[in-house]
């Protein structure tokens, strides 16, 4: 059944058409959080506010706005996600300092991104301030246009064009930096 | 490193992001949605489902629906002589046949004027919800009116009701105000209620078709975006160079009171108040006339972002705080209304990507920190805010505006809690209901009196045990049933009756909880106190009321103790419709 038909019975109440079109955009949000820094343990309930808060808006959209709205609530709750995890990262910081014992461990991101050059990638992009790392996501990761990424971040599509310019720019010099030029798989 | 081997990387990196681990549980979200939203969803369907007219026009309506699935069936004479109202008709001097002679001349010619004013193809005309349903209360009548074996006969009266009442059904937005203003006196607050949602939900049903419209003509518009950016000047400028079905759409719309409005570059069509509200204002109150100033300000949020600034937003949100009151929940709208406010409000106190709450020194900005002062200023005396947003205010102000543990933990059902409170409140302190309940302490008595109840009704489920049961009763009962996990007896509390949506209890296939209560848990644990209100009956409509329970503090951080049970009051006392928490 295409997202319209789903969207529509959705609207009605059906939630059984909701479900599935969880279901058929679920990966996108696990992604798109994944990418903006979302820690994977966070992963399933950053997914579970952002297919809430789309239901609560239901009813104002139609197919185009979906993926649109998609995004732009999974930046929001990425956004409601920094700010808790910079509370816990504070609390965790207290914790250690009183503990004796530290032992290392590979860190979930460490096992989703095997290669070491993937993991420098991501960490470069995830080091962009968000006003350039959102828009390199969504065009390189999401193949969203100019328009619908202006859509999403609510800016200009000149914006949307030298911020992309100047976030290449900023990984590339990064890249560099580590010695990226050389590296490959 | 060259553009090429960046785009290589980046290609690579796009690919390993496939094996981002899934945990999706959609059962868990469709839980969460659920326990979160049915009851506003039930009440908003039982809305639908409730008699908006007198019996008369309920009965005609519903006979419509049912003739659709049954009518083949059983035939007419079955539903037609069956109904009490209807016979009242034997004194009459019409036949159906006769009855319908005007309908019928009339009906088709209207129909047909108002499609063309609506400059709409027939195939998208008779898909608009309140044409259709027209068409098919015509062709019941048209059905009505060939049977021969029906011996009823109508009066001059009747007869002249049917005529209006169909005439009604197929009129736009703007013809249903020129026919309330034609009226000679001032609407009753019923009335007014009923004129108000009638018209919102033609001209909802209208916008709806005219946003789909735009939003498939998209690229149409393209020519008028500058850097891609959309400006109503420079549509209205170009408006004859677009495509005949466009411009068509901005000038029916107009003729109805719509106006077409920009937002985050999408066109959208919105009520035009000042038309609407000149209109109105000798026929219908001040207070219901504001929802109207409300519902120019829609949509308030875009996909979680403010569409207003956010001084607009703040007189739009102190608007409807003083213009909603728990009396006007018959409008069509009125719990997507509670919606939105929340929305706005959740986006207002928690910011947006564009505009963060924080400046780059962690302090609120600001806006911000006027924005919620006023809205604290100015809001009423039973104001939602002094629920959600003074803890927040006042923390800030404490830490100067770096930090609130509230705002931190605020969550949406905190401000919708919070409204519902308010509303609750607001509504007591200003209602002359004819009946109520206090339970001032939750204790030994109350709860041996749940126990009694429970052992008796628990066996055998005989409803008539809780004919004289109190309403409260009824909800300590079904809360005393959850706690000794007896979901059967939390079955048997529901509401019966087809328009209430119950499911069967093997539909419904267990209902869900949160499982945080032990079975010893005792209700004097659980509820500092109780009261119930009745609510103002229109009509014909159930009786029901609203029961409210302060809640023991269950969370360190909690915003709102309180938990509102509705309750429709059956033959066999009060009971409770499905999923009845707010």
């Amino acid at each position: 059944m295409p997202d319209k038909e789903l969207i529509a019975k959705a609207q009605s109440g059906d939630l059984e058409s909701y479900s599935l079109l969880m279901q058929l955009h679920h990966r996108t949000v696990e992604k798109f959080a994944f990418q903006c820094g979302v820690h994977v343990h966070d992963i399933p309930d950053v997914t579970q506010e952002v297919f809430i808060k789309l239901y609560r808006f239901l009813h104002q959209f139609n197919h185009e706005r979906f993926t649109t709205w998609l995004y732009k609530i999974t930046l929001n709750a990425t956004r409601d996600y920094y700010r808790k995890e910079t509370r816990e990262v504070a609390k965790e910081h207290r914790l250690s300092q009183n503990s004796s014992k530290h032992t290392y461990t590979p860190s979930a991101e460490e096992r989703i991104l095997i290669f070491e050059e993937d993991q420098e990638l991501h960490i470069a992009i995830l080091q962009l301030d968000g006003k350039y790392r959102h828009p390199i996501v969504l065009f390189y990761f999401h193949e969203l246009t100019y328009e619908q990424i202006a859509d999403v971040l609510n800016i200009s599509l000149p914006s949307v064009k030298t911020r992309l310019l100047r976030a290449k720019e900023q990984l590339k010099r990064e890249l560099s930096k580590i010695g990226g030029t050389n590296n490959g798989r | 490193m060259d553009d090429n081997q960046f785009e290589d990387r980046m290609k690579l990196l796009k690919k390993s992001y496939d094996k981002v681990p899934s945990q999706f549980q959609s059962e868990k979200i469709v839980r969460e949605i659920e326990s979160e939203s049915e009851s506003q969803h039930l009440q908003a369907i039982e809305y639908i489902k409730k008699p908006r007219k007198n019996r008369q026009k309920l009965i005609v309506w519903a006979i419509s629906i049912a003739s659709i699935f049954i009518l083949s069936i059983l035939g007419t004479t079955y539903f037609f002589e069956n109904d009490k109202q209807m016979q009242r008709g034997s004194d009459g001097q019409y036949t159906f046949s006769e009855v319908f002679e005007d309908i019928e001349k009339d009906y088709p010619v209207v129909r047909e004027k108002n499609r063309k004013l609506l400059k709409m193809k027939e195939n998208e005309y008779e898909e608009l919800g309140f044409v259709s349903t027209a068409d098919s209360r015509y062709d019941f009548y048209k059905k009505l009116s060939k049977d021969e074996d029906r011996k009823m006969l109508y009066s001059e009266n009747q007869k002249d009701e049917y005529y209006k009442e169909i005439m009604r059904s197929i009129q736009l937005p703007q013809q249903l105000l020129y026919t309330t203003m034609a009226n000679e006196t001032t609407l009753t607050d019923t009335e007014a209620r009923e004129c108000i949602s009638e018209y919102y939900d033609r001209s909802r049903e209208l916008i709806n078709y005219y946003d789909n419209l735009f939003m498939e003509h998209s690229e149409d518009l393209d020519f008028v975006r500058e850097d891609g950016n959309l400006e109503s000047k420079t549509l209205f400028m170009n408006k004859d160079k677009l495509p005949q079905i466009l411009q068509n759409a901005i000038d029916s719309a107009e003729i109805q009171n719509l106006s077409l409005k920009i937002v985050y570059n999408n066109v959208v069509f919105g009520f035009n108040s000042d038309v609407t509200t000149a209109k109105l204002e000798d026929k219908v109150t001040a207070r219901l006339l504001d929802y109207f100033t409300i519902l120019h300000g829609e949509p308030f949020t875009y996909g979680g972002d403010l569409v207003h600034s956010i001084d607009e937003t703040v007189f739009l949100l102190n608007t409807i705080e003083k213009t909603w009151s728990l009396a006007d929940q018959q409008l069509s709208f009125f719990y997507e209304l509670k919606g939105d406010y929340a929305n706005a409000v959740y986006s207002l106190l928690k910011g947006s990507n564009s505009y963060p709450v924080m400046d780059a020194t962690g302090k609120v900005n600001k806006e911000y920190r006027d924005a919620w002062l006023n809205l604290l200023e100015n809001g009423s005396k039973f104001s939602p805010t002094l629920v959600y947003l003074k803890p927040i205010v006042d923390e800030f102000e404490a830490s100067n505006w770096t930090s609130s543990k509230h705002w931190g933990n605020l969550q949406f059902s905190d401000i919708e809690d919070a409204v519902n409170h308010s509303l609750y409140e607001s509504f007591i302190s200003t209602s002359d209901a004819n009946y109520s309940e206090t339970e001032k302490t939750i204790g030994t008595d109350f709860e041996s009196r749940i126990h009694s109840y429970y052992k008796l009704f628990s066996k055998t489920h005989n409803q008539a045990i809780l004919k004289d049961a109190k309403a409260l009763e009824v909800v300590g009962l079904y809360y005393y049933s959850f706690i000794m996990g007896d979901y059967d007896t939390m079955y048997e509390l529901f509401v019966k009756g087809e328009k209430y949506g119950v499911p069967s209890k093997e539909k419904l296939g267990g209902i869900s909880f949160n499982d945080y209560l032990g079975k010893n848990t005792r209700l004097s644990e659980l509820f500092e106190r109780m009261t119930f209100v009745q609510l103002e009956t229109v009509r014909d409509d159930d009786v029901q009321g609203v029961a409210r329970i302060v809640r023991k503090n269950e969370y360190e951080i909690s915003l709102v103790k309180v938990r509102e049970y509705r309750l429709i009051k059956e033959e066999n006392g009060w009971r409770l419709p499905l999923n009845p928490t707010k």
